[in-house]
């Protein structure tokens, strides 16, 4: 095998090509003199000595290398506090540090190794051999280097994506609001009456009207809940309440489509059960699910929402007697637009963001969010939200028994 | 807070679309008397006059002078020191009141807003303060 053919060292012509600043750490005159020597004259390599070690880091901060060359062994500075102390700056926290010690011994190295050194060499080094491996770790720690600034750029840009979908969503509301609110009170009746074309067509109006000012709401929910922004208050409460609140919030709608929802649960079992929520955010997952499930239930068919008790945690579902999910589209379920039939969902009125938004809610509780589909029979969504650990090992116990 | 009945609205906004929405919405749906300014200025200007409302509507985004400040101009005036105040905005949605609360608001209505419902969820906020 030749040189060239390493799989781990870059070749020779790349790695040349990499500047290479070296900063070099030793007590010893004449040690430091024979290894500046080795490093002189060679293509790209930049060296600069520090012979007393108290004064490395702040050098280090100063001349930025890219790789360390540091003895291990100085009478006046231990080697390995220096490899700590390295380790600790912002600046030199990352830079590879090839440490230099007179011992062939595995318990240094590994020690070394442990506390952040980069590679172990034995004086003296051969000369071939310890350019490649400046090269290699300087080549190593430019790469590094270039990556953190692209994740840093990316960062950036993601920032300013989540900035100008918030700022568009903003901005859109203003224009929305006249909108809305002319549509409104033109198909609401408080302004006199229309003929029954013109009736039917501000009804369609308002209708997507709604939509899109659900979609705007939704895409800034899914922003503020991507970039962090979305505050949650979690408060111990009873998740009959809730359910019976979000119930309550869908009554209208379920009665448009002449769909029943009952409630189901063991109000004993259930009585004193509170689970850690956000109130508003919980509701805004059970009202989703039930709208969710409402629309796609056959007209005189009824929505069961089931609450109980588990081990640990509780569980409360929305079962419906639709269609159900063909399975293709499973996976997908909780994915932003991951809707079933795009046709489907803009007739339903859905934005096809709502079970994404509800996935991320749940999981900010620490807790899951699934269902189970059977074409022509119906689907039932299901959360699991964690009991407070201090109400779980008592009660978890009696349920068992 | 002890109340009287519910029955002159100062709305500050400065789009002039969605003033004449809700005027419609809270004079035809809800049966208010609206008074109207598009700026703080204007609305302090007014207060100073002769107008004594029950409520304060204010829009929070507003060139010169935003409804933050207008509130607390407004709470610096005698006649208005103790008027309860509504924000309404484009800049939240739902539940995140807790910030306007903090300003001293008695609630804070969204937009875009549902015009056949404006009436009844300003009484709402009014009832409960």
């Amino acid at each position: 095998m030749t040189f060239s053919d390493s799989p781990v060292l870059p070749t020779d012509h790349s790695a040349i090509a990499v500047p290479c600043r070296v900063l070099l750490v030793d007590d010893q005159a004449l040690i430091a003199e024979a290894l500046r020597r080795m490093l002189a004259d060679q293509p790209n390599i930049e060296c600069h000595y520090v012979s007393d070690a108290r004064s490395a880091l702040q050098t280090a901060v100063e001349f930025k290398p890219t790789v360390i060359l540091q003895d291990l062994v100085m009478p006046e500075f231990d080697g390995f506090e220096l490899v700590r102390q390295f380790r600790t700056h912002s600046v030199t926290r990352q830079v590879p540090i090839i440490v230099l010690s007179s011992k062939e011994e595995p318990k240094l190295k590994a020690h070394g190794f442990a506390l952040g050194a980069s590679d172990y060499l034995v004086k003296w080094p051969d000369k071939l051999e310890l350019l490649a491996r400046i090269r290699y770790h300087s080549a190593a720690y430019m790469n590094l280097v270039k990556l953190a600034q692209a994740n840093a750029e990316l960062e950036r840009l993601g920032r300013m994506k989540n900035e100008f979908i918030s700022t568009v969503s903003h901005e859109l509301r203003t224009p929305l609001t006249s909108i809305r609110g002319s549509l409104g009170l033109l198909t609401g009746g408080a302004v006199g009456q229309f003929s029954a074309q013109a009736k039917s067509l501000l009804d369609i109006a308002n209708k997507n009207c709604e939509r899109l000012v659900r979609m705007v709401n939704d895409v800034l929910d899914i922003d503020k809940m991507e970039s962090g922004n979305m505050p949650f208050e979690l408060i111990n409460q009873s998740l009959v309440r809730l359910a019976e609140q979000a119930i309550q919030a869908t009554q209208g709608y379920a009665q448009q489509y002449n769909v029943g929802v009952q409630l189901q649960c063991d109000m004993a079992e259930l009585a004193d059960i509170e689970v850690a929520v956000d109130r508003d955010r919980m509701i805004q997952v059970l009202v989703n699910l039930l709208s969710n499930a409402i629309k796609y239930s056959p007209a005189g068919t009824a929505v069961e929402v089931r609450i109980r008790r588990e081990a640990d945690s509780v569980r409360l579902s929305v079962a419906d007697h639709g269609n159900g999910i063909p399975k293709e589209f499973h996976d997908r379920i909780f994915q932003k637009f991951g809707q079933v039939d795009a046709t489907d969902s803009r007739q339903k009125g859905g934005t096809g963001l709502g079970l994404s938004i509800c996935k991320s809610i749940v999981e900010e509780h620490r807790g899951s969010i699934d269902f189970h589909s059977e074409v022509g029979r119906g689907t039932e969504f299901y959360v699991i939200l964690p009991l407070p650990s201090d109400a779980v090992p008592v009660r978890a116990q009696t349920t068992i028994q | 807070m002890a109340h009287g009945e519910l029955q002159t609205i100062l709305y500050v906004e400065d789009d002039l679309d969605i003033q004449t929405v809700a005027r419609l919405a809270l004079e035809v749906v809800g049966g208010f008397t609206v008074h109207i300014c598009s700026s703080g200025r204007a609305a302090l200007a007014t207060v100073e006059g002769e107008l004594q409302p029950d409520l304060i509507l204010l829009d929070v985004m507003m060139p010169e002078m935003d409804g933050p400040t207008t509130l607390e101009a407004l709470r610096r005036l005698p006649k208005t020191a103790a008027t309860p105040v509504v924000f309404m905005t484009a800049k939240v949605q739902g539940s995140e009141t807790a910030h306007y609360r903090s300003l001293g608001a008695i609630g804070v209505i969204p937009k875009p807003f549902d015009p056949m419902q404006l009436a009844q969820q300003v009484r709402a906020l009014w009832e409960q303060s």
